[in-house]
C-alpha cells in the first residue's frame, strides 16, 4: 500500500516536472524566436521588467563598490584633467548643468541619465566603478579599457564637483576647454 | 525635428493601439497632445534624472523641482504663472525664461511639448 502510493507520488511529481519543462521550454522558444521579446529601442521596457534590471543594476554595481578605488587630490589640474574628459566622453549623452545631451541620446533605451544629481545616488566607489567597468545593456562603456585608473578617477572627481557649478560657470568652463583644444595657429592669430 | 520624433511617435501610437484596443493608431486626434506619449516622451527625454515625476518609472531626480501635483502648482519655473502656454513657453526654450537655469533647452518638437503638457497637468 504505502510503496504503491509512493510510486504514484513519484509519478504525479515527474509528470509535474515534465510540464514545467515543457512551458518553460516553449516560453524560451518564443524569446528565442522574437515573438515575445521586442528588441527594439522604441519599445519602452514593461513597468516590471524595467524596474526589476534598474534594480538588478544598482545592487550589483553596491555589491561590486565595497573596497576602495583609485581617488585624486581634488586639484585645479586634476579637475580640469576631469572636465576635458567629461566634455570629450560624457556630455553628448548626459548633459550637463543648463546643458542638454544630443538629440539622439532620447533614442536610446535605457536612455542614458542626467548626472547632476549623481554624487547623492552613487558613492565614490560605485561612481568609480560605473565609469570604469560600464553597465552591460545600457550603452555605457567600461572606460577602464581604454582608460588609466588615474583618468577614470579624475572625471569621477570632476562628476562630483559638477553639481556645485552653476550653469554660467559651467559653459565659461566649457569655452576654455575649446580654447585650450583649438590650434596654436588660430589661437596665435591676429 | 530628430530622426528619432517619427519612431517614436510611432511606437507611442502602437502603444496607444495596445492601450485602448477599440481605436486604431490612425483615430487618434492631435490637437490637444496625449497624455499617454507625453509619458513616452518625459522618459526618453530621462527628465526623472531631475524631477520627481509620479506615474514615470525611476523618475525620482533630486536637481529641479518635483512635478507631482503639478496641475495645481500655482508658479512654474519659479517665475511665470502656471498655465498651458507658459509652460509650452518655457519647454521650448527654458533659459530664455530663466537665464542662468540648469534646465536645459531639450530641442523638443510642439508635438512632444503639447504631449508632455497633457501629462503633466493630468498631475492634480
Amino acid at each position: 500500500m504505502i510503496a504503491d502510493g509512493t510510486r504514484r507520488l513519484f509519478w504525479g511529481w515527474l509528470l509535474g516536472v515534465a510540464t514545467c519543462a515543457l512551458a518553460a521550454a516553449i516560453v524560451v522558444a518564443l524569446i528565442l524566436s522574437g515573438i515575445i521579446f521586442n528588441t527594439s529601442a522604441t519599445q519602452p521596457h514593461s513597468k516590471v521588467f524595467g524596474w526589476g534590471m534598474h534594480v538588478t543594476m544598482i545592487n550589483s554595481v553596491a555589491r561590486r563598490s565595497r573596497g576602495d578605488v583609485p581617488t585624486v587630490p581634488l586639484t585645479r589640474e586634476t579637475l580640469m584633467a576631469g572636465a576635458r574628459q567629461y566634455e570629450a566622453h560624457c556630455i553628448v549623452c548626459h548633459g550637463g548643468p543648463g546643458v542638454a545631451r544630443a538629440q539622439w541620446a532620447s533614442g536610446m533605451l535605457p536612455t542614458p541619465p542626467y548626472l547632476i544629481d549623481a554624487p547623492t545616488r552613487w558613492s565614490h566607489a560605485e561612481l568609480y566603478n560605473l565609469v570604469h567597468d560600464g553597465v552591460k545593456m545600457t550603452g555605457m562603456p567600461a572606460w577602464g579599457e581604454v582608460e588609466s585608473d588615474r583618468q577614470v578617477a579624475e572625471v569621477v572627481a570632476f562628476l562630483e564637483v559638477m553639481p556645485k557649478m552653476t550653469p554660467d560657470q559651467f559653459a565659461r568652463l566649457r569655452q576654455r576647454l575649446r580654447a585650450e583644444q583649438a590650434p596654436q595657429s588660430t589661437r596665435g592669430a591676429p | 525635428m530628430s530622426s528619432y520624433h517619427p519612431l517614436a511617435r510611432a511606437s507611442g501610437l502602437a502603444f496607444i493601439g495596445l492601450l485602448s484596443a477599440c481605436h486604431g493608431q490612425t483615430d487618434v486626434a492631435r490637437s490637444a497632445g496625449s497624455a499617454q506619449l507625453g509619458a513616452i516622451t518625459i522618459g526618453r527625454q530621462a527628465c526623472g534624472s531631475c524631477h520627481v515625476i509620479p506615474g514615470i518609472e525611476g523618475a525620482d531626480g533630486r536637481v529641479g523641482p518635483p512635478l507631482a501635483h503639478f496641475a495645481s502648482q500655482q508658479i512654474i519655473a519659479g517665475t511665470l504663472p502656471n498655465s498651458p502656454d507658459n509652460l509650452k513657453r518655457f519647454l521650448k526654450a527654458p533659459r530664455a525664461v530663466v537665464r542662468n537655469g540648469t534646465m536645459p533647452d531639450l530641442g523638443l518638437s510642439d508635438d512632444q511639448i503639447r504631449d508632455i503638457a497633457a501629462y503633466l497637468y493630468e498631475l492634480k
